[in-house]
């Protein structure tokens, strides 16, 4: 396997591992979010704009793998 | 092979300066805000406000609004350039879901600009608010043998702040352009529509956190 | 991947360009409208707040005044109330006071109109009874021979009285006449013996000479008057009929006092 294989191939997979921890993540704090409106509707505005940046924050770290794929592919600096 | 999304491509060239496209972008929207501002703001009445100077307060009220409720502290000084933080970015964002256009913020070079500004400000306000030595003890606390690991820890924060705007408005538009080119003319739709929420919650987010930085420097909250 | 530093350079600059941009035409001039209108709002609630504090102060002015008026009514009502009561406490007094007077008042002309009747009833009776006993007595025929024994009494009662008395009955001051003038009175005419041994019977008992002018009074139905210069010695049943009446008539309470003081009169007439 030459460079440009290698380099594909790690950016498949720290995408696809890179995409595992903040989806789980998500899904947790989504799951927490909605027990916590759910107990205290009133506070839905405050919790829901909480939730939504801490979303942005933790899908954060897939767009990092992502990142790193794209340096792999378009910004090799070993190629 | 499509074209790497990480570099800028020159648009002209003025000597040694290059222009590239997220600068003119950039001016086109400096443009438009401007004049939009100065054209909104001309006839501002105290009664009876048009629907135009409402939409305005509206959207000045809540900024302060929430950047005094982000640093507790009065935000007067700070709304010039949080402000403007939000809604420059939060235009520019947005600028990527225009057809034949691109995100200024989509490159590096931008997210970075932004990043080292907010670096910048957070030092010289923390300097003006405790005093050059007062705001350098800082980096002491708790202890001395943390002063390494809290400078890099500053710069870190900045560098994570610029790659996440970055990564996400890019990786946006990356996304809805293999789509685009994969699929077919309005298959991306549906992620156009999440750019949007992402790209104002990336400003928006942006925004709170060079709020959080500015407000540990100045020490209104606790240092993030 | 290179970074263009001329890019990083210019969108720094242009970010602060565009920040100081929208502080000039934006930022102040809304923060400016805003903090205008909420001053005037400010404004506008100071004086719907002192408006409203005039409004309650007045309120409670009022309602003091209220309070007052309930209050006053409340005063003039016990005032008419108490006076009320005792207007009609005094009015029942009065009329108690009044209703006992009347009733004392006709308790005594009660007794009044009943003594005045007792004793009217008693005058008539006694009127009645004397005029019964001058009746039964005038018929009776024993009157002439009644009238010599009670001219006999009077001489001898003449002669009964003390020195004094006699005196006075015939002196008055001055020397009397002599003879002495007396008029004597009879029921029925007297004869010459009779009148002769009472003009002897007078003489020693007077001590002097009398001149005796004799008369007849069928009013005194049996009996004798002796007239004297200045006093009459009356012995005759119309006489003793008179003071009988005067006796019946005479009011219960007084009646043994006038008794006592009849005895004596009578004895001293006597």
């Amino acid at each position: 396997m030459d460079i440009h294989a290698i380099s594909i191939l790690c950016a498949t997979i720290a995408v696809s591992v890179g995409a595992i921890g903040p989806a789980l993540a998500e899904g947790r704090a989504v799951a927490a979010a909605m027990e916590a409106i759910a107990r205290q509707p009133e506070a839905a505005n405050t919790l829901s704009r909480t939730l939504f940046v801490g979303l942005a924050m933790i899908e954060t770290m897939a767009i990092y793998c992502l990142v790193i794929a794209l340096l792999l592919l378009f910004a090799n600096p070993f190629v | 092979m499509i074209e790497s999304p990480l570099s800028a491509p020159i648009v002209f060239a003025l000597g040694p300066v290059t222009i590239t496209l997220p600068v003119l972008t950039t001016w086109g929207l400096m443009a438009v805000l401007t004049l939009g501002s100065a054209l909104a703001t001309r006839r501002l009445r105290v009664v009876e406000p048009g629907r135009v100077q409402t939409a305005l307060e509206l959207v000045v009220q809540t900024l302060n609004r929430q950047i005094g409720e982000t640093m507790q502290a009065d935000p007067a000084p700070f709304l010039p350039l949080l402000g403007t933080l939000f809604l420059y970015l939060a235009t520019a964002n947005l600028t990527g879901l225009v057809p034949g256009l691109k995100s200024p913020t989509a490159f590096l070079e931008t997210a970075g600009a932004l990043a080292l500004v907010v670096l910048l400000a957070t030092q010289a306000l923390g300097v003006r608010a405790r005093g050059l030595w007062g705001y350098l003890k800082g980096f002491a606390q708790p202890t001395p043998l943390l002063l390494p690991l809290n400078i890099l820890a500053e710069l870190t924060r900045a560098f994570s702040l610029s790659v996440r705007l970055f990564g996400n408005v890019m990786s946006g538009e990356f996304v809805i352009g293999i789509v685009l080119s994969l699929a077919g003319l309005f298959v991306p739709v549906p992620l156009m529509a999440l750019e949007l929420l992402l790209g104002l919650v990336q400003a928006y987010i942006f925004t709170i956190l060079a709020a959080v930085f500015i407000g540990g420097a100045v020490g209104s909250i606790e240092r993030g | 991947m290179r970074i263009d530093g001329w890019t990083l350079l210019l969108q720094a600059i242009n970010f602060l360009v565009l920040a100081w941009l929208l502080r000039h035409f934006l930022y102040r001039p809304v923060l400016a409208v805003i903090a205008e209108r909420q001053a005037t709002t400010e404004r506008a609630r100071v004086e719907a707040d002192a408006a409203r504090a005039d409004a309650g102060r007045l309120r409670q002015g009022l309602e003091g005044e209220r309070a007052g008026l309930s209050e006053e009514r409340d005063r003039l009502l016990a005032d008419a109330r108490r006076q009320a009561d005792a207007e009609r406490a005094a009015l029942l007094d009065r009329a108690r006071a009044e209703a006992a007077r009347l009733l004392a008042e006709a308790a005594a002309t009660l007794d009044d109109e009943r003594r005045q009747a007792v004793s009217g009833q008693r005058e008539a009776a006694a009127e009645l009874a004397l005029a019964v006993a001058a009746r039964l007595l005038g018929a009776a025929d024993s009157a002439a021979s009644l009238t010599q024994r009670f001219l006999i009494e009077a001489c001898q009662s003449v002669a009964g009285l003390a020195e004094a008395d006699r005196r006075a009955l015939v002196e008055d001051g001055a020397s009397p006449p002599d003879p002495l003038p007396l008029r004597l009175l009879s029921a029925a005419p007297l004869g010459e013996g009779a009148l002769t041994d009472a003009r002897t019977r007078l003489e020693t008992a007077l001590g002097r000479p009398v001149a005796l002018d004799a008369g007849a009074d069928p009013d005194l139905i049996a009996g004798v008057e002796l007239h004297f210069p200045h006093s009459v010695l009356r012995h005759s049943w119309k006489q003793a009929l008179a003071e009988a009446m005067e006796e019946l008539t005479r009011d219960d309470r007084t009646q043994n006092d006038a008794h006592k003081q009849n005895d004596a009169g009578k004895t001293a007439a006597a």
